[in-house]
């Protein structure tokens, strides 16, 4: 990160700060916030849930990036303004905890006013939310097997891992291995649809490769082809091939997928909704949407998260496509390959913290 | 004195002298504007200029005497009325313009009045000087509304030069490059079976007609496609180039359906085809978007019905992301707009294809320009220059035919003006029938689609 990009970020929480007193007599002042630690600790996956309750008795909940007990004390400082400043308070919050304090936040401002979040945003913008399932398999056969069963959900498009490679520069084999394995699905579904998921791990010269390998299968587009370091190395795979790049796992700034958009580095827009939130997410949509650039919000945590993800699909003009969540849909409902939009209040998910107790970060 | 006294006092200090200057002109008379209300210690120090005659030593003794607009609804639910501007003189002298802005024909009606002020009791000669006045003196510069009213009047007052100077316009503008006229082509969309092509294909040999422009086959596309769709857009450009062949040109017309993502991937894929153009490949308001299909591809790129004045065009031209403008006569602000985007595409090797998909005096009148292109490509007209029903509005609107292409061009219009009469009288049966919207699209989850 620049030292103006920094400074810039620095200036953002502390103009947050100086806009909010530091108690409210909003009946909707927070009273309380708590932090569990999800079962499936350290791994990918892994978050922390916030129940954040309110003076008028109203409670919402998030999830957000695993918090520490630093983090859970200073969200404590927010107790007494108001739930219903959720812009202000998500930028006061400690990094970690941002995205799921942005989500708790909405829930009480949509229970506050009995609406859908993504009816306080101003949408539904769609009736339905296009899902994409993510195939898991360690053989190419084990992925077909996968693709059939999810494919029971009237799902056409499905996520594609690419080999973690064993070294940071591969060759010819690398690249067939995964043109075949793209013709094998293909092959055993012709209507379906294809996406390749790299996260990060290829060198630009490699993602580039295999992109241009790839690129006669017309592929919906590429997830994290190569790591969003240096921008000129994404040229390199932008330039030399026109399947559409996806990138956002590791984007924390905002600002970064400003860069990528000004470059036209970028054809996907994936920000990750532990890291910004439903409204950060939003945000960043607007922005995309004047590069006529379509989002498809990450997620990676438990059902509060894609009912999170939904309601910014159905604010945003501009959403193209949610992955089913990796432990299945849970609470949401997927019907011939679209996700119904969640009903709320608020979010509209219950949760029973009582399982949680034992997990409480104090 | 608090801070707010002291920078009110500053600012209404220097305000009043800028004003003082104004009024030492012996020409000008400063009236007071409406106070806005935001000022409220001293008076409003903006001013305005009254209608003082400062030409009134070089400019002649015609002047305008009044300007009307017409709402012209072919059909009682047409989307798209045609605008039609009528400008008179106190010399007999009537010019007639088209603002027809497709959707959105009651605000520019509208805007067209707005315009009064600026039009009636001045000389109609002076074109540019009032082009430069409605554009600059709009204060918020052209949108669409805008721009198309400044279209309507600019070309009614290009017709009363004509015709006070006794010659058609491109007479004026420096033209004809080709005496024979000015090239066009057809749309080819409704011929979708192979005899229909072959048929096509006959009829253009025959009569000369080089050029034809097809769309994209689905009525919506999503920021990132299928591989089903793409592939039947492909199969679709190269079946129109399979069945009318490799020496009639071929456009191909996006409709900024296409998010740079998609358009990216189907203009790499039909280079092979050698199109003319691909036109819109995504919507106009991002230049770099657009640059970024351009350069990925050999296939050139048209733009720029939907732009505004040559300041809509400008970095467009100087970022070369197109091959080929496409502005339209009856919104990019009439033939000062038209001609002023032509001559700066000019000097980046960029060609014109105007676009003029609305009434016939709009199609007249860019005939005239683009005889005076010396970057002119080729031309699309609407305006029903084909054999139909609505054909013959030609003849009861001007006494002629439809103007149709000879030997695969329109003939330049040869009378003083654009080159027509036409009378309030005979618009009479089409009343306009208030604005419609144009095709709203929508995608399968229900959200917005481009058109």
């Amino acid at each position: 990160m620049t030292a103006h990009m920094q400074r810039r970020k620095g200036l953002q929480t502390w103009m947050a700060a100086q806009a909010m007193p530091g108690s409210s007599s909003s009946p909707h002042a927070i009273s309380r916030i708590q932090a569990f630690a999800s079962t499936a600790s350290g791994g990918l996956g892994s978050y922390t849930l916030l129940q954040v309750e309110t003076r008028s008795g109203i409670t919402g909940y998030g999830e957000c990036s695993p918090l520490s007990q630093t983090d859970v004390q200073a969200l404590n400082s927010l107790l007494g303004r108001p739930a219903h400043s959720y812009e202000p308070l998500t930028a006061m919050a400690p990094a970690p905890a941002r995205g799921g304090l942005n989500m708790a936040l909405l829930d009480i401002v949509g229970k506050i006013t009995k609406a859908p979040v993504y009816r306080v945003l101003g949408g539904p913008t769609r009736f339905k939310a296009r899902a994409v399932a993510r195939l898991t398999g360690s053989t190419d056969i084990e992925l077909q097997q996968d693709m059939q069963r999810q494919s029971s959900l009237g799902v056409k498009a499905f996520l594609v891992p690419v080999d973690k490679p064993p070294a940071p520069n591969q060759g010819s084999h690398f690249v067939k291995l995964h043109v075949q394995r793209l013709q094998a699905l293909k092959a055993a579904m012709p209507d379906g649809d294809f996406a390749f998921e790299a996260t990060n791990e290829l060198s630009a010269g490699d993602a580039s490769s295999l992109a241009t390998a790839i690129e006669s299968m017309r592929p919906l587009w590429f997830d994290e082809p190569c790591p969003v370091t240096n921008l000129d190395t994404i040229r390199k795979v932008s330039y030399e091939t026109v399947v559409p790049l996806g990138f956002g796992r590791t984007i924390e700034d905002a600002s970064t997928f400003q860069d990528l958009l000004r470059e036209g580095l970028i054809d996907l827009v994936r920000p990750d909704m532990q890291v910004h939130g439903i409204s950060g997410v939003c945000r960043i949509a607007s922005m995309a949407e004047t590069y006529y650039t379509a989002v498809a919000p990450r997620h990676e945590a438990g059902p509060i998260t894609i009912a999170a993800a939904l309601h910014a699909a159905a604010a945003m003009p501009n959403f193209f496509i949610l992955q089913i969540p990796r432990s299945g849909p849970g609470s949401a409902v997927i019907r011939d390959g679209f996700f119904e939009l969640p009903k709320g209040p608020g979010l509209g998910v219950t949760v029973d913290t009582k399982q949680w107790e034992r997990n409480r970060i104090a | 004195m608090n801070r707010r006294h002291f920078l009110g006092a500053a600012a209404a200090a220097v305000t009043f002298a800028g004003s003082k200057a104004v009024n030492a002109s012996p020409e000008s008379i400063a009236v007071e504007a409406d106070p806005c209300g935001c000022s409220p210690f001293f008076a409003q120090a903006i001013r305005r200029q009254n209608d003082v005659d400062m030409f009134k030593d070089v400019n002649t003794n015609l002047r305008v005497t009044d300007m009307k607009v017409f709402g012209v609804s072919l059909t009682p639910d047409s989307d798209r009325p045609y605008v039609f501007v009528k400008i008179e003189t106190n010399q007999g002298i009537v010019g007639w313009g088209e603002a027809t802005l497709e959707g959105k024909a009651a605000a520019a009606m509208s805007c067209v009045q707005d315009f009064r002020e600026f039009i009636v009791g001045s000389d109609p000669m002076q074109v540019e000087h009032h082009w430069q006045s409605m554009y600059v003196h709009s204060f918020y510069r052209a949108g669409p509304v805008i721009g198309s009213a400044i279209s309507g009047i600019d070309q009614a007052l290009w017709d009363i030069r004509g015709k006070a100077l006794g010659v058609p316009v491109y007479q004026l503008l420096g033209g004809p490059f080709e005496e024979r006229g000015v090239r066009g082509y057809y749309h080819a969309e409704n011929a979708r079976t192979d005899e229909d092509l072959a048929k096509l294909r006959e009829t253009a040999l025959s009569t000369g007609v080089s050029c034809f422009k097809v769309g994209l086959p689905d009525q919506a596309y999503e920021w990132i496609e299928t591989s089903a769709k793409i592939d039947k857009a492909v199969k679709h450009m190269a079946r129109y180039r399979e069945k009318l062949g490799d020496d009639i040109d071929i456009a191909v017309d996006f409709h900024a359906k296409t998010s740079p993502s998609v358009a990216s991937i189907l203009v790499k894929e039909v280079e092979p085809l050698h199109l003319l153009w691909v036109e819109e490949p995504c919507p106009p308001e991002n230049v770099e978007a657009m640059h970024r299909i351009s350069r990925r591809s050999t296939t050139p790129i048209a733009t720029g019905e939907r732009l505004v004045a040559a300041f809509g065009c400008r970095e467009l031209i100087e970022k070369g992301v197109v091959d080929i403008l496409q502005t339209d006569i009856n919104h990019v602000g009439g033939i000062t707009g038209l001609r002023k985007v032509a001559s700066m595409a000019n000097f980046s090797g960029i060609s014109m294809a105007p676009h003029a998909c609305e009434g016939p005096i709009g199609g007249l009148a860019t005939l005239h320009v683009d005889s005076s292109m010396p970057n002119f490509l080729v031309q699309e007209i609407c305006s029903f220059v084909e054999p139909g029903d609505k054909e013959n509005v030609w003849a009861e609107w001007f006494g002629f035919a439809p103007m149709r292409m000879v030997d695969g061009k329109f003939p330049l219009p040869q009378k003083p003006g654009i080159g027509f009469e036409l009378t309030e009288a005979a618009l009479a049966k089409y009343p306009f029938g208030g604005s419609k919207p144009m095709a709203r699209v929508f995608q399968t989850d229900g959200s917005v689609g481009e058109w």
